[in-house]
């Protein structure tokens, strides 16, 4: 049964109290039900044929899920923010110099011209990766319904998926700085950044936290964030850069998430030893990163037999 | 502005949108929107702008299903969900699923967080508005959560 989140504050923890036992009714009903993604992947016709037809006749005699998977369809607010927007054209732009073979000078002009969108919108500035490109693919457009089979692979590892981080502080923060004025100017100034980051604005948050490095050379919060930003960015060189900084002040509270987040650089970049490297670090350990930097150890072998497209 | 992001800039949001109800990550939204408008970039000049943003849903679809595929452990838990149990408190349809006065954004919020255990920030980014609405939606359905139980004990 899934539990009440652990950061309630004093009104939720009073309401809840006073609601008796509506809410533990509703969270030993749901234990039951399939997870809300996998609501929200049914309505859209995506799942797999058996798991589409259990959830649908989940959903049937289930009233709580019929009205969640309602709700989720009837949802106004799912719209890419704009740093979103241009984050996903800056990949586009960045995975089709990278594999189309496209001469130099072509790359180079949609990279400015990405740059230039970002820094209007965003008043940030985008590092844009030039890796190494790969032969033209060739043929027939085909149509995308012929994409479904044969699957391609997928271009970036499941145990590799970049996900978000919460904000979190070291004890450090509380402890290392000389005076409580010291360390209420350390969170007043980490405040923007992070509420940037937390909006997923990182250009905003990169910006920002690049500024603060220079000011907080020591804090482990700064170029931690600020390396992840980068990666959010895909400008991987940068992310390495600023988690390996990272990494050197590091407490054992965040070593492995840094650990971890240099790994993803490290692997988006092909450097496949150095990926090896943190994984293996993180795997033998028992931090929370360790079953996926396990699984991640076993996809860069695989890899290494047959390079990833 | 080139043909390319023109077509991007009018037809990422339903994209992106329908893609997000796919895999309700936005990290993965991205990545799979990225990869439809990436096909649609290699294929440009082949594609007739009538066919979009059709087209790219499509390819957008397929990746979805890739995603879903790809996470077939899922599947050990379908075996008990064709026999949902029933609620045993019989008011909680009266609040919580009939209730005229909550608006379905409170009570995804107040399910994504009471019942589901999320915290605000994953609630946020899952329905896409900032953790101060969140808060909000939440205050607003607790406060009517104490007055339903107040108006309960007083029958």
């Amino acid at each position: 049964m899934n539990k009440l989140p652990s950061d309630l504050d004093a009104f939720e923890a009073e309401a809840i109290k006073e609601s008796g036992d509506l809410l533990d009714s509703l969270r030993k009903q749901r234990s039951d039900c399939p997870p809300v993604p996998m609501l929200r992947a049914a309505h859209a016709g995506v799942l797999t044929e058996e798991l589409q037809s259990a959830v649908t006749a989940h959903i049937a005699g289930c009233k709580l899920c019929r009205v969640l998977q309602a709700d989720f369809a009837a949802l106004d607010s799912t719209e890419a923010s704009p740093q979103e927007v241009e984050q996903i054209l800056v990949r586009v732009r960045r995975q089709a110099g990278k594999s189309d073979g496209s001469p130099f000078w072509r790359f180079n002009s949609f990279s400015l011209r990405t740059a230039v969108a970002t820094v209007a919108l965003a008043l940030g500035v985008v590092f844009i990766v030039w890796e190494v490109k790969t032969p033209q693919q060739s043929g027939p457009v085909p149509s995308p319904v012929a994409e479904v089979k044969p699957t391609p692979p997928p271009q970036i590892p499941e145990a590799f998926r970049l996900e978000k981080p919460a904000v979190k502080m070291t004890l450090g923060v509380l402890t290392w700085r000389s005076n409580k004025n010291s360390r209420d100017q350390f969170l007043k100034d980490m405040a923007p950044a992070l509420e940037a980051y937390r909006n997923n604005n990182f250009n905003a948050s990169a910006n920002s936290l690049q500024t603060l490095s220079a000011k907080y050379s020591e804090s482990v919060e700064v170029f931690f964030y600020l390396g992840v930003s980068r990666l959010f960015l895909a400008d991987y060189p940068a992310a390495i850069k600023a988690l390996e900084r990272a990494e050197r002040l590091a407490d054992d509270s965040f070593s492995p998430d840094v650990l971890w987040y240099l790994s993803i650089g490290c692997q988006r970049s092909g450097q496949t030893e150095r990926t090896r490297g943190y994984l293996n670090q993180i795997c033998g350990g028992s931090s929370g990163y360790a079953a996926r930097a396990c699984a991640a150890l076993k996809e860069v072998d695989r890899s290494a037999a047959a390079p990833l497209r | 502005m080139d043909r390319f992001e023109e077509l991007y800039r009018r037809h990422v949001q339903a994209v992106f949108r329908f893609t997000l109800s796919c895999v309700s990550r936005r990290e993965i939204a991205e990545e799979i929107t990225s990869e439809a408008f990436l096909a649609l970039l290699r294929h440009l000049d082949g594609i007739d702008p009538a066919q979009l943003p059709g087209w790219l849903i499509t390819v957008a679809r397929n990746r979805a299903l890739d995603y879903w595929r790809r996470r077939a452990t899922e599947q050990k838990y379908v075996d008990g969900w064709e026999d949902p149990r029933p609620v045993e408190v019989n008011w909680t349809d009266a609040f919580i699923i009939d209730n005229p006065d909550l608006k379905p954004i409170h009570r995804l919020c107040l399910t994504l967080r009471y019942v589901e255990g999320m915290s605000r920030a994953e609630i946020a980014q899952s329905i896409g508005v900032s953790e101060m609405q969140v808060k909000g939606h939440l205050q607003y359905g607790l406060q009517l959560l104490r007055k339903t139980m107040a108006e309960k004990d007083r029958k």
